[in-house]
């Protein structure tokens, strides 16, 4: 129902209004950004981000059908900025994974060097013992 | 980023915060509940922007939008001076949305430095552990060239000692052969003395003065080629001495007397050429069963039993000729059975060496190769180098068997045997420490006792530092007073190391740092503590890296030192 009065509004803004066409680009693109992260990593990382990024879309969209034109920008534009946050956020914790990954697997080459150089040392010393025989 | 840069951030973010919490109460007082923004979202909302960018100006990076979101709260500011509460209120949320943004773009590029920096020292971690197998590879082949050399030099020396051993066999047979002769000799010798003595009664010294003489030249001539070891010549010499005895005291007789006395006397020598003959006889055929020609050669030893038996019958029986003929061929077929005893003494001797080595080789070869199966995982983790040269040993013996090269392939299985004797030891010594270490380990408060990969380690948790600090605490001495008791059997036969561990919280330079001075701190207690001034002491300091498997990263038991008790190579 919500996103019919959506439509309507829209149309009457694309029908004559120069700064309605403003209002629904932000709404557009606030639209996309919540699409993006419902199909983004931040939809299984941080579901309640995204549902709260969607919550503000809602909120612009409810301010465009009631034909409060000032907050529809504003809304928008937070939700874009909220969504950009969510996206990042998602990113920077993958990030850490990797980093938690890196170090697990530092600390194994760095146990492999430590076996290795036992290793050598080993047989280092078993030739020397050699050579005194 | 700076600590002044950041403090000069976190000033700036408060003066901010203070003057939009001092333009939401304005707004409160002025709008009111009927305002369509309410005094308590937009006090809340300023609160917000404000921990918000406090919180962005400890990051590193986001500068961009720091800045902007400190334009935003200026601007919430400049708003509150127009007195519109609602253009406020979205610039507040705004910039704490921007400094969230600042906040989680500085996560992201720490993220991706600390990944890029830990994929570099991995990478470089990788590339020295390739290096150093390279190396110990080479060392290895040095190794297996030199085992291979010592094997074959060895197995040279082997085989030059079978000779000698060889040699030492015909030696034996030679020996036995001069004893045959040495006896014929004496036998011949014996007869020449006993006739001599005949003539001697005949008076042959006054009858046949001359004859005598010679005989007893001859016969002195037969005892000093004997005494020289010239038995063949001494029996020649012995046979002619009894000859020219026999003639003299013949002469002696005919001078003297009949017929009679001669056919007697022919009968008298037949007699003593026959005891003779069974004397040599019978001292061979003990010589034969000495050396256990009845087992070695039964046909030729029976052979010269019975002919030894039917001279004597023929002896018994007066028929001396007959029994001097038997008893010569009781002597030659004990002679062939001494010789074909001892050869057969000799070989069987080799074959059951040969046998012994051999398993010898297989079982040192199967004892290798079953290692794996068969030791435990701290002996096979205490001796690895041991374990590779004892299968280099084991291949080597196996090879050499297969090639028929026995030599080699002793030498190469007791090597393998001497290295998984010294496996074993070492492993048995290293569980009578670690059994020791884990059971003095079960009275130490906040400390565990197990086996890893180099030896056994004793784990002590527990808060010993202060947060931040390198010192021990006090009440933290008498454990590692506990800990030294506890280590002090150990201390003399192997190495310790004492590692010092963080979690992961706060920087991982700075944890490194920390742990490894943790760690010397710790081992300078304890060193006082064990009182050996030359025990084999180290300390090392790995910060979060090795953190504990299975525990959570922020987990306080992380924080730890290790004491890890290196096995030596000499035990």
């Amino acid at each position: 129902m919500t996103r019919v009065a959506v439509a309507c509004a829209l149309a009457a803004l694309l029908s004559g209004c120069a700064s309605g066409h403003s209002d629904w680009f932000r709404i557009y693109e606030a639209r996309a950004a919540v699409d993006a992260l419902r199909e983004g990593p931040a939809a299984s990382s941080a579901p309640g981000d995204v549902e709260r990024v969607r919550a503000l879309l809602d909120q612009a969209e409810s301010a465009l059908v009631d034909g409060r034109r000032d907050d529809v920008a504003q809304i928008a534009e937070l939700a874009l900025l909220r969504a950009r946050i969510v996206s990042l956020g998602a990113a920077a914790e993958a990030g850490e994974n990797d980093v938690a990954d890196a170090e697990v697997a530092l600390a194994g080459a760095s146990r492999d060097t430590e076996v290795a150089t036992e290793q050598l040392r080993q047989a280092k010393s078993e030739l020397e013992r050699l050579n005194e025989r | 980023m700076s600590a002044s840069v950041i403090s000069r951030r976190r000033r700036s973010a408060g003066r901010l915060a203070t003057r939009v919490g001092a333009f939401a109460c304005a707004v409160s007082v002025l709008v009111g509940c009927g305002a369509s923004i309410a005094a308590i979202d937009l006090q809340s909302a300023i609160d917000d922007a404000n921990a918000a960018v406090q919180r962005a100006a400890v990051s590193a990076s986001g500068a961009q939008e720091y800045a902007l979101a400190q334009r935003l709260l200026e601007e919430a500011a400049r708003q509150q001076d127009g007195g519109d509460a609602w253009a406020s209120y979205y610039l507040a949320v705004r910039a704490a949305y921007t400094a969230d943004l600042a906040a989680v773009v500085a996560r992201d590029e720490t993220a991706r430095r600390e990944l890029g920096r830990l994929r570099q020292d991995a990478l470089e971690a990788r590339l020295r552990a390739a290096q150093l197998a390279a190396e110990t590879s080479d060392t290895r082949r040095v190794i297996a060239e030199t085992i291979q050399a010592r094997a074959e030099a060895d197995a040279v020396a082997s085989r030059q000692e079978a000779d000698r051993a060889n040699d030492h066999s015909t030696q034996i047979d030679r020996d036995a052969r001069v004893a045959i002769e040495k006896g014929k000799a004496e036998a011949e010798l014996a007869k020449a003395q006993f006739l001599m003595g005949l003539a001697a009664d005949a008076d042959a010294a006054t009858h046949d003065a001359d004859g005598f003489g010679r005989a007893q030249s001859v016969l002195a001539e037969a005892k000093a080629l004997l005494s020289s070891g010239d038995y063949g010549a001494a029996r020649l010499r012995a046979i002619e001495a009894h000859r020219a005895a026999d003639d003299t005291r013949l002469t002696a007789r005919a001078k003297r007397g009949s017929q009679e006395t001669r056919t007697t006397d022919t009968r008298l020598k037949e007699a003593v050429d026959a005891a003779g003959a069974l004397g040599a006889a019978s001292a061979a055929v003990d010589r034969a069963r000495d050396a256990e020609a009845a087992a070695h050669a039964p046909v030729e030893f029976a052979e010269a039993t019975n002919a030894l038996a039917k001279a004597e019958q023929a002896h018994a029986a007066g028929s001396y000729p007959e029994a001097s003929r038997l008893a010569a061929a009781a002597g030659e077929a004990a002679a062939r059975a001494i010789i074909a005893g001892e050869g057969a003494q000799e070989r069987d001797s080799t074959a059951r060496r040969r046998e012994e080595q051999e398993a010898m080789v297989k079982d040192a070869v199967l004892r290798v190769r079953r290692s794996g199966d068969s030791l435990d995982a701290l002996t096979l983790r205490l001796s690895p180098t041991d374990l590779k040269t004892a299968r280099t040993y084991a291949d080597l013996a196996e090879a050499a068997l297969a090639d028929e090269n026995l030599d080699l392939a002793v030498v190469n299985a007791d090597r393998a045997h001497g290295l998984m004797d010294q496996v074993e030891r070492r492993a048995t010594d290293a569980k009578a420490v670690e059994a020791d270490l884990v059971e003095k380990a079960k009275d130490l408060k906040n400390t565990q006792a197990f086996t890893a990969r180099r030896g056994v380690v004793l784990r002590v948790s527990g808060d010993m530092f202060d947060v931040g600090k390198t010192e021990l605490r006090r009440d933290a001495y008498p454990a590692v007073a506990k800990v030294a008791a506890a280590l002090r059997s150990a201390v003399d036969a192997y190495s310790i190391v004492v590692e010092g561990h963080t979690d992961k919280s706060g920087d991982a330079d700075a944890n490194v740092k920390l742990s490894q001075q943790r760690a010397a701190a710790f081992m300078k207690l304890l060193t006082q503590y064990l009182g050996a001034p030359n025990a084999d002491v180290k300390s090392v300091g790995y910060g979060a890296r090795q953190l504990i498997a299975g525990v959570p990263v922020a987990d306080p038991r992380n924080r730890r030192i290790e004491i890890v008790v290196l096995t030596r190579k000499s035990l």
